[in-house]
C-alpha cells in the first residue's frame, strides 16, 4: 500500500507540473509562495506607479500584455502578481487629443480651470491626462510632460484641424 | 419559470433633509409600499438595502425599529446601479422560490457629503493617478458631450434642449426636488462646470432620498406589475480604437434585457434613464435602441420622448430634476414606472402605457467606461 502510494503522488506531482504552464503566472507563484510575495510587497512603495522611462526627453511607460500585446497605463506596479504576464514599454512620445474638456468646478486642491483629456499614443494606447498650452482641442498633437501637480501632464505641440 | 411581480411602490420626495437621519426617510418610502402593497409588515422574509456613502450595515440600521423579526437584511453597493442591482439580487431570491415577499429599499443622503461632484473611490492605481489628474465624473461626461459636437451628432442646444425637457417634467413631479422650468438660453448660461456641460445640465448633488418595493413571487395588490427582465452588467477594460459614444455597457445590457423580455424596443411605451449629465440621455436612447446610432438628436427634436409623445423618456424629472441620491436612483425609477403603468402619475401620466423599462449605469473607475449597468424591463 504504502508503495502503490507513493507511486500515485510520484505520477499526480508530474502531472500538477505539465499543467502548471496553463494556470495563471499569479497562481504559480504567489500560491505557492505567500511568504516570497509578501516580502516582495513591503520592499518598496507599490501604491505609486512608476510612469516614466529612463531618459530624456520624458517618456510614459506601459504594461504590455505578453501574448495579446494590450497595453495598460499606468503600468503595473512591481509588487502586482500580474506583472508576469507583461512587460514594460516605453510609450512614443506624440500623441492626438481624442477628446478633451475644461474643467471648471472640482476639488478645492486644484488650481481651477484645466484641461484634461484622452490622448491616443501609437501602441496604442489611449491615456487619461492634464492638458497644458493653447489650442488644445479635439485633434491637436502633444507629448508628455512632467507636472507639478497631477504629476504627469500633456503639452500642446500642433493645433488640430479648425472646427 | 414564473416572473416575480412589484406588488407595492413608495417614496420620499427627493431633496435635502439633511436635519433627518436615514431610518426616517427610509421608513416613510418603506411604509408607503407595503401599504400599496397590501401587505403586513410581518409578511416581508427579507430586505435588499441599496446604499452608496451611508456606512455599514445601513439596512439593519432601517429595518430593526419595524419589528422584522430578524428577517435576513442584504446590503447591496454598486454605485448609481446599486437600487436596480438590489431589485436584480431580489428577483433572483424569487425567482429561486427562497422567499413569497421581499422588500427592496434604495437610500441616499448626499448632503452629508458636503456638495461638489461625487468623489471617485481611489481604491486602484490607475484611478488615484487619473483623479490626481483631475478625472471626475462630470469631467468624463464632458468629453463624451464634446466629443458628440465634434462629431456633429448634435448641437450645444440639443445638450440644452434635455435639461429643458426634463426639468419640465420635474415641474410636473411633486416628488422632483427641482421643480423650475427652464429655458435653452438659461441652460447655455449658468455656470459652466465641465465644458460644454454647464450647472443645469447636471443632475444636483446635494440631495437626500429613500424609495421602496416589495416585491413578491405571486401577483398581490392593486395592480401588479411584471418584472419582464433584469439585467446587470459590469464594465469591461476599453480599448484604444473605443468610440465613447457608444455606451457599451449599457448597450449590452439593453440587447440582454429585451431577450429576455421577448420585446423589441418598438414595445417600450415609457422609459426612466439614466441622466446625470445631459448628454448621457442622447446616448442612452442609441444605446437603449430607440433609434438608430447617430439619430438622438433627431429624436429629441421631435418631440416624441417628451410627456404625451411616442415614447416619453424621464417623465418624472430623470436624475437632473428629480435628483439623483445614488443608492435610491435605481429603485426610484423603478416607482416612476410603476406609477405610470397603474396610471397613478397625476400630471406627468404618459397615457396607458404597458412596457417601461429603466436603466442605470454608473461607477467611474479608470480604463473602464462604466463601472455597472441594468437594465430593467416592466410590463402590466
Amino acid at each position: 500500500v504504502a508503495r502503490l502510494s507513493r507511486r500515485v503522488a510520484f505520477w499526480e506531482s508530474k502531472r500538477l507540473k505539465k499543467f502548471d504552464c496553463w494556470r495563471p503566472a499569479h497562481s504559480r507563484t504567489s500560491a505557492a509562495e505567500p511568504n516570497a510575495f509578501m516580502r516582495r510587497m513591503k520592499t518598496a512603495d507599490h501604491t505609486t506607479p512608476q510612469i516614466w522611462a529612463e531618459g530624456d526627453p520624458p517618456r510614459l511607460i506601459a504594461s504590455q500584455h505578453k501574448r495579446t500585446l494590450v497595453m495598460r497605463f499606468p503600468p503595473f506596479s512591481a509588487g502586482s502578481p500580474l506583472t508576469a504576464e507583461h512587460e514594460l514599454v516605453p510609450l512614443a512620445r506624440e500623441g492626438v487629443v481624442y477628446s478633451c474638456t475644461v474643467v471648471h468646478r472640482g476639488p478645492k486642491s486644484f488650481s481651477l480651470p484645466f484641461y484634461v483629456g484622452y490622448v491616443d499614443l501609437p501602441g496604442p494606447v489611449r491615456v487619461f491626462g492634464r492638458i497644458r498650452g493653447s489650442g488644445v482641442s479635439i485633434g491637436a498633437a502633444c507629448v508628455p510632460v512632467v507636472d507639478e501637480e497631477a504629476g504627469y501632464a500633456f503639452e500642446v505641440t500642433r493645433q488640430g484641424p479648425a472646427r | 419559470m414564473t416572473t416575480p411581480y412589484i406588488c407595492g411602490a413608495g417614496m420620499t420626495r427627493f431633496g435635502r433633509h439633511p436635519a433627518v437621519f436615514a431610518p426616517d426617510l427610509a421608513h416613510h418610502a418603506i411604509l408607503t409600499a407595503v401599504a400599496d402593497a397590501q401587505i403586513a409588515l410581518r409578511d416581508i422574509e427579507a430586505v435588499y438595502c441599496a446604499n452608496v456613502f451611508g456606512g455599514m450595515i445601513l439596512g439593519q440600521t432601517v429595518v430593526r425599529d419595524l419589528r422584522l423579526g430578524g428577517v435576513p437584511v442584504y446590503n447591496v453597493e454598486n454605485a448609481c446601479a446599486s437600487g436596480a442591482t438590489a431589485v436584480h439580487l431580489a428577483r433572483h431570491a424569487l425567482l429561486s422560490q427562497q422567499y413569497e415577499n421581499v422588500l427592496v429599499l434604495g437610500i441616499e443622503q448626499l448632503t452629508r457629503l458636503g456638495g461638489g461632484a461625487i468623489p471617485l473611490q481611489r481604491n486602484d492605481d490607475a484611478t488615484d493617478l487619473f483623479a490626481r489628474a483631475g478625472l471626475m465624473l462630470p469631467a468624463v461626461y464632458a468629453m463624451r458631450a464634446a466629443r458628440f459636437i465634434q462629431q456633429k451628432r448634435g448641437t450645444l442646444q440639443d445638450l440644452a434642449a434635455v435639461a429643458v425637457k426634463n426639468r419640465f417634467h420635474g415641474s410636473l413631479n411633486e416628488y422632483a426636488q427641482q421643480r423650475a422650468t427652464t429655458t435653452i438660453d438659461e441652460v447655455l448660461a449658468s455656470r459652466p462646470v465641465a465644458e460644454p456641460l454647464t450647472l443645469l445640465q447636471c443632475c444636483p448633488s446635494q440631495v437626500d432620498g429613500a424609495a421602496a418595493l416589495v416585491l413578491s413571487r405571486r401577483p398581490a395588490g392593486r395592480s401588479p406589475v411584471a418584472i419582464m427582465a433584469s439585467v446587470v452588467r459590469s464594465g469591461e477594460p476599453e480599448s484604444p480604437g473605443d468610440d465613447i459614444l457608444d455606451a457599451q455597457v449599457t448597450a449590452k445590457a439593453a440587447r440582454l434585457a429585451y431577450e429576455q423580455a421577448g420585446v423589441s424596443p418598438s414595445d417600450i411605451d415609457v422609459v426612466e434613464l439614466h441622466d446625470a449629465f445631459t448628454i448621457a440621455e442622447l446616448l442612452y436612447y442609441e444605446a437603449l435602441g430607440l433609434v438608430p446610432k447617430g439619430d438622438a438628436a433627431r429624436l429629441l427634436r421631435s418631440g416624441e420622448t417628451h410627456v404625451g409623445g411616442r415614447i416619453p423618456v424621464n417623465p418624472s424629472g430623470g436624475l437632473i430634476a428629480k435628483g439623483h441620491p445614488l443608492g435610491a436612483t435605481g429603485v426610484a425609477q423603478m416607482v416612476e414606472v410603476t406609477w405610470q403603468l397603474q396610471q397613478r402619475a397625476g400630471a406627468r401620466q404618459c397615457g396607458s402605457p404597458k412596457i417601461g423599462l429603466t436603466q442605470c449605469t454608473g461607477g467611474g473607475i479608470a480604463g473602464v467606461e462604466h463601472a455597472a449597468s441594468s437594465v430593467h424591463i416592466l410590463g402590466i
